[in-house]
């Protein structure tokens, strides 16, 4: 055979081979070997999105102190109410059936929100849910969050978020990648591009769900990042991850094994140097193995106390609430284990919260699914510590219509709704921006994805400006366009 | 200037409103009478042309719209290099920048790729060795003929134009139904592939096989075509839409579907990208989305149409007028035995039922019952099992997942206002892409009575001679299976955002090459496989190589290929002796844990037609080649899902591949390589007495090569205290089971 000179096959660019075999590891594998066994602090650590194509998840150094070190997205699937949950609007009541006043209307058509009375009837819905006020500051909960309500001074709400579409898919990939299209990297990708994992013997971003968001993959999808930064779905029940656990008669002889497939890997790989992909599968081979046993344990839900089961509703009667409990609760498990980014949807079946119809028949039990158990969560962070490095959000891709749709439904809307963070540094109690008085368009500080985007990577101590991967000669940023973006300074403590 | 009845034209410039058209700056709205319009162009030469007008003269140097004309050959100075006229294309642009041709791989390996790039599976130890001891072009080609020949072809090759045209075996949406005719068409494309039929015929039966045909199929052939129009039912379908009154968005979403799907597939158009408003970098409008749209708007599913031969149709249809005249006669005994018996044992009528005869009698033969002797009983049981045996007989026709026109509900096709349909403007008539086909053309009177000619339309514009895109589209995909990359990098965008084509000689010169040749995809394959290029090696990703005087090395292969999620599950149930041997056929179903089937509320709700559920196939079954596996839309199959099987509700351009610590995981510990492992272990301790000969057998059918001295060593070590199963599985987890050199 003719072979080429091994100098001739040196590369002359890590990022185009990051991008081409998509893994992105060295040149030697035994060195990686030797490198991916080492202890964090004892690696020299690099900076945001300056990956070690031996390990391209470890550690790297943020471009500023970090006020969080971990994210939980908490996704409530399909576009939950805010009139009906954290925007309390006691004209609508008033208003009840009747058209939606004038002024409201034409300030709304007169912006790109136009569509948002599309496929409803120009007559207003008030919400059948009462509300109280909690909290230091007073705020207003409706009666479908009892658990939650005892935490509103720990989290800060954003009343004005707005989309830049007003259907489910476009408005979910835009809050997940940046982008109404598919196709896009998502925030956990990001994330863990840019500042790597604590814990290299488990995935940097992990997804947790039932049934999956509404546009499916395309919201946790790496996109244009190297697949060292895709998403690795666990469950909350059995095996987290597939295959996890070796055949009886092959399981003693494992390391063996392994030692075995990796010295003829080697010799295979002298006869083929520079091919980066062939490192790489080398290096998954050792991950995999670590990952055994790493996975496991982080699944063993019922290692955790009694009182801890109860606080997250583990034994609830309504086993959608169990489902969702032992997700969240997986879900601080993963972030105490060093997990970068964990993205859980609220999704037990197909639906979401997309009441287009009988918005009660809806929202009341999902609301029921997982007060509790995200109540649990927050409670649970900050009893033990975690909170304070943690950043919780709680997200949908948008809000619903105070306009009624069908039988006593609301459409989707994209003009104005809230979100909530907690931790990570932000400052507790607050109330950002404000909704018109019918609580249908952002009129007051008007937030967009691509601003929620800013803040939290600003939370971790990155430059959203100066995070950016170059596809096709182009920096694709997740917020988009360059000074696009502003993060929401003012929110962190 | 061609007359009237051949074309009939639009206006456009009466409806240019200036201000007025808000999704569009100019509509294409149908001229009411039909006179005789002044033609326009296309928009590279005609001022008036409407995309030029509307683009203001931009986006028409788009290097596809540019007709396909057949390149000279280009004349190199190493002609030593070039085995056939690729060569010279590629050496010429290589020899342009100072680089000569990276150096050929070995003969295993050269016939390695030829394999996996032919038929998708490894290579036997016998044939590597035997061609190894005696390499040669010669030897090659016949290798290559063999595999065009063989049927493993068309299973490996139907995967690529599956994965091109979102082929799926169920709905998609919420209830993800079965779809239990689905596998016709996956069997049309496999045998289509193997049969060499020409590329032009299987695009025309695909959009309108339906459309050819007089009547009834009266051959083999002509029921193929039928089956082909099931690509026209692969899309996603929403099922349960008219549940919520909102079919009409369903059958907008068909059509969008067809058109997308069918411009990305066929034409690397993106006209997904138009369906909302003007392209935002091609030159096409939003009325080029829904002139297209419309040649699909009598589109009708034919799920209950029989697929049997005329012939056939007839017998059944005899046969069953015959079954059921005996029905009838013994129905009359019967009747009149009855009567009989009524008679003689003085069965009276009940007096409180008189109003339904047919109540009536039902209870006349209740009293009778009750009345009659055990003999008589008999008598008349016997003429029961008679009819039900005979009612048994009835054959009910073949049915297909089929689609033709409906000829009394043709959509009218508007301009949809953002891509809504409860929002049309403008109406318009079929029409190719107003770039350069901005006229409405006449529509084809087909040979079939029961159909609009609008797909056959379509379809004989597709492989006209006119047409820029189609060939080169489809050499751009053989191209990018047998190296890895397409010449145009991006196989469904032959757009300004795509990617440009790195050898546009090379695409064109392939582009004639196949219509010359009648269309003949083997032809070009076989023209592709036996290149100098083709037995290159590859070059690492992202390095250019050069050497100290700064001679670059150039190869169209870059990286090593990682088999796809078919080929490496065929191949460790090839090398372990499992694979199943199957001619086509219903789809298998892979038995899965109960935890993955629970997570989709589409498959818990099992029922009576067994279009929901999972229905695991029998053991025998499992482990047929990979083509054959059910692929439903909302549950994929995990294990070919870790090794990147692709989404299958939009047309697929090429595969990803990624490289992650779950794919260990499956290899290492799924149950389909310890099994593997274990089948073929217990065949080499059945028939290899020593060691030495099972770890050499071992790598000869796992490998197709004899170990080194040093694996040799590394694998006796390995079995003082090891399993040869263990030896094996640690053979299919190697980089060299996994990598095409």
């Amino acid at each position: 055979m003719l072979s080429l000179p091994s100098s001739l096959l040196l590369p002359n660019s890590r990022r185009s081979f990051l991008q081409g075999l998509g893994g992105g590891f060295g040149m030697l594998a035994w060195n990686a070997m030797q490198r991916l066994a080492l202890p964090n602090e004892q690696k020299s650590l690099r900076r945001v999105g300056d990956i070690d194509p031996l390990c391209p998840l470890a550690q790297r150094i943020p471009h500023f102190a970090p006020k969080a070190k971990s994210v939980i997205f908490l996704f409530l699937v399909g576009g939950p109410s805010q009139i009906d949950t954290f925007d309390h609007k006691p004209l609508l009541k008033e208003l009840a059936d009747k058209p939606v006043p004038k002024p409201v209307r034409e300030a709304v058509q007169s912006t790109r929100f136009a569509n948002v009375f599309h496929g409803c009837e120009d007559k207003i819905l008030q919400s059948p849910y009462s509300f109280q006020q909690y909290g230091q500051n007073g705020t207003w909960v409706s009666e479908l969050m009892p658990h939650f309500s005892k935490h509103v001074d720990d989290v800060c709400f954003i009343h004005s978020m707005q989309a830049d579409s007003n259907n489910h898919a476009p408005a979910s990939y835009q809050l997940h990648t940046g982008d109404v299209r598919a196709g896009k990297a998502s925030l956990g990708s990001w994330v863990t591009y840019g500042l790597g994992s604590e814990n290299e013997n488990l995935p940097g971003y992990v997804v947790l769900f039932d049934a999956g968001p509404l546009g499916g993959a395309g919201n946790y999808s790496n996109g244009f990042l190297p697949p060292a930064f895709q998403s690795t779905r666990f469950r909350d029940r059995g095996e987290p991850v597939p295959n996890l656990t070796p055949h009886p008669s092959f399981v003693d002889g494992q390391r063996q094994s392994l030692d075995l497939i990796a010295a003829l890997n080697h010799e295979h790989q002298s006869r083929l140097p520079g091919f980066l992909e062939l490192d790489a599968r080398i290096a998954s081979y050792e991950l995999a193995y670590r990952m055994q046993s790493a996975a496991l344990d982080v699944g063993r839900l019922e290692e955790e106390p009694q009182h801890v089961h109860s606080l997250y509703g583990l034994d609830h009667h309504d086993k959608r609430t169990q489902s969702f409990a032992r997700k969240c609760l997986l879900a601080r498990r993963l972030v105490e284990r060093g997990v970068r980014f964990v993205q859980l949807y609220d999704m037990p079946d197909k639906d979401g919260w997309d009441a287009h119809a009988k918005l009660t028949e809806n929202h009341t039990p999902r609301a029921r699914w997982t007060d509790q158990p995200v109540a649990a969560l927050i409670a649970d962070l900050k009893q033990t510590g975690m909170l304070d490095s943690t950043l919780v959000i709680w997200a949908s891709e948008f809000g619903r219509t105070p306009m009624v749709q069908g039988d006593r439904g609301r459409q989707h809307n994209a003009a104005g709704f809230t979100i909530w963070l907690a931790g990570g540094g932000i400052k507790p109690g607050l109330h950002i921006g404000a909704t018109d008085e019918i609580g249908l368009m952002a009129t007051e500080r008007p937030v967009q994805f691509r601003d929620l985007h800013a803040t939290i990577l600003t939370a971790l101590g990155i430059s959203y400006e100066e995070l950016s991967y170059s596809v096709n000669g182009r920096d694709e940023r997740l917020t988009g366009v360059e000074g696009s973006a502003s993060p929401l300074k003012d929110i962190f403590s | 200037m061609r007359t009237k009845s051949l074309w009939i034209c639009i206006v456009f410039f009466a409806i240019l409103a200036p201000l007025g058209c808000c999704y569009s700056k100019i509509a294409w709205a149908q001229s009411e009478s039909h006179e005789e319009q002044e033609l326009i162009g296309n928009a590279l030469s005609d001022p008036k042309n409407p995309i030029r007008i509307l683009f203001e003269g931009e986006r028409l140097g788009l290097w596809s719209l540019r007709p396909i004309a057949k390149p000279p050959i280009p004349l190199v100075k190493n002609t030593a290099w070039v085995w056939n006229p690729i060569d010279s294309f590629l050496l010429a642009d290589w020899e342009e920048e100072n680089a000569v041709p990276a150096p050929d791989v070995d003969p295993r390996a050269w016939l390695r790729r030829a394999a996996n790039s032919l038929v998708g599976l490894p290579l036997s130890y016998e044939l590597s060795s035997e061609f190894a001891a005696a390499p040669s072009m010669e030897r090659f080609a016949i290798e290559v003929d063999r595999w065009l020949a063989s049927p493993e072809y068309g299973e490996h090759w139907a995967r690529m134009w599956l994965d091109a045209i979102r082929y799926s075996d169920s709905n998609g949406f919420d209830w993800d139904e079965f779809r239990p005719k689905a596998w016709l068409f996956r069997d049309y494309v496999i045998r289509a592939w193997n049969q060499n039929l020409p590329y032009d015929q299987f695009l025309i039966e695909q959009l309108a096989g339906d459309e050819l045909l007089p009547g009834e199929p009266t051959t083999e052939r002509e029921q193929q075509m039928l089956i082909a129009t099931g690509y026209l039912r692969l899309g996603p379908y929403d099922n349960a839409a008219k549940l919520f009154n909102e079919q009409d968005r369903a059958r907008v979403e068909v059509l969008s579907d067809l058109t997308e799907t069918t411009a990305s597939a066929m034409l690397g158009l993106t006209m997904a990208c138009c369906r909302c408003h003007d392209h935002k970098t091609d030159p096409l409008s939003h009325a080029d989305h829904y002139r297209f749209r419309a040649f699909f708007a009598a589109c009708s599913f034919a799920d209950d149409k029989p697929l049997e031969l005329a012939h056939d149709q007839i017998a059944i249809q005899e046969h069953n007028a015959k079954v059921n005249a005996e029905i009838d006669a013994i129905n009359a005994r019967l009747r009149e035995r009855i009567n009989e018996l009524v008679a003689l044992l003085h069965v009276e009528p009940d007096p409180t039922t008189t109003e339904k005869p047919k109540k009536n009698k039902s209870n006349e033969r209740t009293r009778l019952q009750a009345a009659m002797q055990e003999e008589q009983k008999t008598e008349l049981s016997k003429f029961e099992a008679q009819i039900k045996s005979l009612k048994a007989q009835i054959r009910k026709p073949s049915v297909g997942l089929l689609m033709t026109d409906s000829k009394e509900s043709i959509d009218k096709i508007a301009v949809l206002f953002q891509g809504d349909h409860r929002d049309p403007r403008d109406m318009v008539e079929p029409g190719f892409p107003s770039v350069l086909y901005p006229n409405t053309p006449t529509i084809e009177k087909p040979i079939s009575e029961t159909t609009t000619g609008r797909r056959l339309t379509l379809a004989r514009w597709m492989v006209s001679r006119e047409n820029p895109w189609t060939a080169r589209v489809i050499v751009n995909r053989l191209w990018q299976m047998h190296f890895g990359t397409g010449i145009v990098d991006t196989p469904n965008d032959f757009g300004w955002t795509g990617s440009l084509p790195a050898n546009p000689g090379l695409l064109d010169y392939l582009a004639t090459e196949l219509v010359e040749s009648g269309w003949s995809i083997k032809h070009i394959q076989r023209l592709i496989v036996t290149s100098h290029a083709f037995q290159q090696q590859s070059l690492p990703t992202g390095s250019k190589l050069s050497d100290s005087t700064g001679r670059v090395y150039r190869s169209c292969r870059v990286g090593l290929k990682r088999l796809k999620a078919e080929e490496l599950r065929d191949a460790v149930l090839l090398v372990s002796g499992q694979l199943q041997h199957r001619a086509g056929g219903p789809p298998v179903w892979p038995k899965l844990s109960d935890d993955i089937l629970q997570a989709n509320p589409a498959v818990l709700d099992d029922n009576e037609t067994k279009t929901k559920g999972w229905y695991p196939s029998a053991p025998s079954l499992q482990t047929a080649r990979s083509i054959y596996l059910i692929q439903k839309r909302t549950l994929r199959l995990p294990w070919l899902e870790t090794f990147d099987l692709p989404e299958n509700t939009v047309s697929c351009p090429k595969r990803d591949t990624s490289i992650v610590a779950p794919q260990a995981l499956a290899l290492l510990n799924g149950e389909m390589n310890v099994s593997a492992s274990q089948a073929l272990a217990n065949k080499f301790k059945a028939t290899h007495v020593t060691l030495a000969a099972q770890i050499e057998g071992l790598f000869q059918a796992v490998l197709a090569r004899n170990p080194s001295a040093e694996e040799r060593s590394l694998s006796e070590t390995f079995l003082v205290n090891r399993d040869l199963a263990e030896l094996t599985n640690v053979l299919l987890n190697s980089n060299e089971f996994a990598f095409i050199n």
